[in-house]
């Protein structure tokens, strides 16, 4: 029974790892600018 | 990346997305059509400003003070996150064809003409065959003036401003014409 539970808590910590995305983040009263250096090539 | 941080609403208005497409690439099979040196010598000032080991692309630089690989959407958000929280040294607004505000230290005010563009199917180089979305594309860029104090400069048809620090590169203060619709980036 405790290894069960050991696995369902592990399959439960490897899903929020595997499926956690950044939330938009917590903005202040600046405005930011973000520039970015790309290229199409 | 660049488009979705210009999309996202939670951002919408708070964050002012600038794609420059520098130029040192165009070598390898596709010359990228927005590209300039102009923007891969401002990418090089950034890395001189930050102690760089060299230049790559993507890059992100915010605030002219972080960098980091503009993929990384994480870091991207946390930097946002924490230079939206620093204190507001300096202000500037577009006020119609002028750039007004006022600041304690001496910077200079640039003007950027920025817009969207339509995918560019890439026919050459590591991309070929790619579909490439292009969103606030820098189409130019001038130093408008150094400004100190109270000011007001015309800055005629640029739809971004902002202040920036001549020998450090952070940027103090920043606004953008209608920056809340985002079709105007």
């Amino acid at each position: 029974m405790r290894r069960i539970v050991i696995i369902v808590a592990a399959l439960a910590a490897a899903s929020l790892l595997l499926f956690a995305q950044p939330k938009a983040p917590a903005m202040g009263e600046r405005t930011v600018v973000v520039e970015l250096f790309t290229s199409q090539g | 990346m660049i488009g979705e941080i210009s999309k996202d609403p939670a951002l919408r208005g708070r964050v002012i997305p600038l794609a420059f497409h520098v130029d040192y690439w165009n070598h390898l099979g596709w010359r990228d059509p927005y590209s300039s040196a102009e923007w891969s010598q401002r990418q090089a000032s950034y890395e001189r400003a930050l102690k760089l080991d060299s230049v790559y692309t993507p890059q992100a630089v915010v605030d002219g003070t972080r960098q980091m690989i503009g993929s990384d959407r994480r870091s991207i958000y946390d930097a946002v996150s924490r230079a939206s929280h620093e204190a507001a040294v300096a202000q500037v607004r577009i006020d119609g064809d002028d750039a007004r505000g006022s600041t304690p230290l001496d910077l200079d005010l640039f003007a950027a003409e920025v817009s969207s563009a339509p995918a560019t199917v890439v026919r050459g180089g590591e991309n070929s065959g790619r579909t490439l979305v292009n969103d606030a594309i820098v189409r130019k860029l001038t130093r408008v003036a150094r400004v100190h104090g109270e000011f007001a400069q015309h800055v005629g048809g640029a739809n971004v401003v902002f202040l920036q620090d001549p020998k450090t590169l952070k940027i103090y203060a920043a606004a953008a014409r209608g920056v809340s619709a985002r079709r105007s980036l």
